[in-house]
């Protein structure tokens, strides 16, 4: 059965299960009130006749006749007896009456009782006049009562029909509008396939279980489009990753080659090419064990790095690519505390993407000056990198995450288009986020956010 | 000032506990104190168990505690006492360390390993305090920690952040690496911890506990990743962090 219609049935269950309780109480109460005021009624009128049975002036007794024939409202089939009590188990009986012994005995007990019989009202009473008891009984049908608990007993049961009819509906319109934004997500789900992983689920910024679900939805998403990206472009990503190692490796072997040289410098030159080495050895790892699991940081050893110290190392890693580069970090607004700067990451990848970026500053703005910000608080850390280059048209930024796009005017540089997709998923894998805004011919502004877990 | 308290058997071992106590203390005036624990038998005449006591100990031991006190002798700042301890229970462990001041414990390999009922039960009452301990484990470098990995325990709220803000002040070490682990899949990270502590030059393990868990007697088979690992562990309890 379908939750949707499993939550219409529990709620016009829940509602007429209620409606029916609320139904009998009000009978109940209903019923209870007749009686009163009919029981009231039989009492008045017994003390009236009472009234007239001890009343030896007859204008007095006429007035009470008179008195009870037009002032009291008329009883259906009305009768009254007047029993005079000789002791106190004994009275005079009338036959016309067939009532259980009980009833009298309650009667001259209490000095009053009541009994109902077939509808029919049978009210008595004792009254004492001049030492003389009587016992006075009057006997009527609540026929007006009867009609009124008929009324409405069907008033209760249209209007319970009516309730459950409506309950159905109400319950179907509720039903579906919880169920609804599940269906939807299931449908945006089943949109999504292995060709538009890029896709995401909308969410508002509720904090309800369904947008949690889209949320989780959506993280996973990242994840899995991360690492199916990874694994498709690995020699492409490795190749181009590795090549800037590589390409100072190179270099410094072919300066250290070009004329015979003190140990000293050998010595200085040899560190830098084991030190390049190594930085490619930890590359090589870092991009295999990516592939190979995806990154979660709750999987692997994370470094902690000072994020204005890894800012200069990429610094001191782009003079050696970019010699005569105007990159410019500006550590004015960094934070006194040095433990706002730390973020759990894995090195080797981040100084990569950071890198990446940085360098396509470089490149796209002619070694025009590049600036570097940092600021952190205790929710996160930003880096901003403003270059003033050639800038990319808006109808390429949508593009830019894309391996191998290259932009019309970024196609008279050199590249592959691979440098920003692998920083744009490092940067996620981080749990941060990457903003490009861009305006051709003026420059171009990248906003890394990065945001800490907060606990 | 910084007292370390250090429960010992005076094997070989309790020499490099003294040199870390001592690398420790940063030139602060400091008091270590080495206690030795002794058992005593259960009786109800008080005279019967002072005439029963010996603190004897062998030739091997007073020429560890006499490396020891060279070594302490040799500092300006620290000061070394010997406490010998007849019978042991929680209130008087406790009482004992709060009356030394102590700041940290310093547990050996050799006094971990030890079968000794005393020994076993001091262990466990120091596991399960708020104290902050340092386990020496079997790899004890000649060196000042400086650089340490943080194992997070999956279930604890302590990010490194906080932690670090924490301890500030009270130790010099840079937390430069963080991994968290589960008790399930401890096989499948400590081959990547392993890399990473020798690749990175980290000489600490940071890792926090919980305080007042059940103590029992039997032995825990499985190997707990911070004796795979084989470094120092400074061990804080989390609810004393």
């Amino acid at each position: 059965m379908k939750i949707k219609t499993k939550i219409a049935i529990t709620y016009v269950t829940l509602s007429v299960f209620s409606t029916l309780l609320l139904c009998i109480i009000v009978f109940y109460l209903f019923k209870q009130n007749n009686q009163y005021y009919f029981l009231k009624r039989l009492q008045d009128r017994a003390k009236i006749v009472a009234s007239i049975h001890y009343q030896n002036d007859t204008i007095k007794a006429e007035y009470y006749r008179e008195l009870k024939a037009n002032g009291l409202e008329e009883l259906i089939d009305e009768h009254e007896y007047v029993l005079k009590v000789n002791g106190n188990h004994n009275f005079e009986y009338n036959t016309k009456l067939q009532l259980p012994p009980e009833f009298y005995s309650e009667v001259m007990k209490n000095g009053k009782g009541w009994l109902e019989e077939d509808n029919e009202h049978f009210y008595g009473q004792i009254f004492d006049e001049n030492g003389q008891k009587y016992m006075v009984i009057i006997s009527a049908y609540d026929r007006r009562g009867n009609t009124s608990s008929i009324y409405i007993t069907r008033i209760m049961l249209i209007g319970t029909a009516c309730f459950v009819i409506l309950a159905y509906f109400l319950g179907r319109f509720f039903a579906r509008r919880v169920i609804n934004p599940v269906s939807q997500i299931t449908d945006e789900v089943n949109r999504i396939s292995a060709s538009n992983l890029h896709n995401r689920l909308s969410y508002n910024n509720n904090t309800d279980e369904i947008a949690n679900l889209t949320r989780t939805f959506n993280d996973m998403l990242d994840r899995l489009e991360t690492s199916f990206e990874l694994q498709a472009n690995f020699i492409n990503n490795a190749s181009h990753e590795l090549k800037t190692p590589i390409t100072t490796i190179i270099a410094e072997t072919e300066i250290a080659l070009l004329k015979e040289r003190n140990p000293v410098e050998y010595i200085a030159s040899l560190e830098n090419i084991n030190k390049q080495a190594n930085r490619l050895g930890n590359l090589t790892e870092s991009l295999l064990k990516l592939t190979q699991t995806g990154y979660d940081g709750k999987k692997q050893v994370q470094d902690i790095v000072r994020i204005d110290e890894l800012l200069l190392d990429v610094k001191c890693d782009l003079d050696r690519l970019y010699p005569n580069n105007r990159v410019t970090i500006k550590l004015n607004d960094i934070p006194e505390d040095e433990h706002l700067l730390m973020l759990p990451c894995n090195r080797p990848l981040l100084e990569l993407a950071i890198g990446n970026i940085i360098s396509n500053g470089v490149k796209y703005s002619d070694n025009e000056e590049v600036f570097v910000s940092l600021s952190a608080n205790r929710t996160k850390i930003k880096i901003t990198i403003t270059d003033i280059g050639i800038g990319i048209p808006p109808e390429d930024i949508p593009y830019l995450y894309e391996p191998f796009f290259r932009g019309k005017k970024a196609s008279q540089y050199i590249g592959y288009g691979l440098g920003l997709p692998l920083a744009m998923k490092i940067i996620r894998m981080h749990n941060g986020d990457l903003t490009i805004k861009s305006e051709p011919e003026k420059g171009t502004v990248v906003n890394i956010t990065f945001n800490k877990e907060q606990y | 000032m910084k007292n370390i308290l250090i429960p010992t058997i005076l094997e070989a071992d309790t020499v490099c506990a003294v040199k870390t106590a001592i690398r420790h203390t940063d030139n602060n005036s400091c008091s270590i104190t080495l206690m030795l624990l002794h058992e005593v038998t259960e009786c109800y005449s008080s005279l019967y168990v002072l005439s029963h006591t010996k603190s004897t100990i062998t030739k091997a031991q007073n020429e560890v505690l006499k490396e020891c006190r060279e070594l302490v002798n040799a500092t300006e700042n620290c000061t070394l006492a010997l406490h010998n301890q007849y019978g042991l229970s929680r209130p008087i462990l406790k009482n004992l360390i709060e009356h030394l001041s102590i700041d940290i414990i310093l547990l050996c390999e050799s006094y971990k390993t030890d079968q000794n009922k005393i020994h076993c039960f001091c262990n466990k009452l120091l596991l399960n305090s708020k104290y902050t301990i340092l386990h020496l484990g079997t790899q004890v470098k000649e060196s000042r920690f400086s650089k340490a990995l943080y194992l997070q325990n999956s279930y604890s709220p302590l990010g490194v952040q906080e932690l670090q803000e924490k301890i500030k002040g009270r130790f010099k070490f840079q937390i430069v690496s963080q991994a968290e682990i589960e008790e399930q899949e401890n096989d499948k990270i400590a081959e990547m911890i392993l890399n990473v502590i020798n690749k990175n030059g980290i000489d600490l393990v940071v890792h926090t506990r919980k305080s007042k868990q059940k103590i029992s007697g039997k032995k825990n088979d499985k190997k707990q990743i911070t004796d795979v690992i084989g470094l120092p562990v400074l061990s804080f309890c989390e609810e004393s962090v």
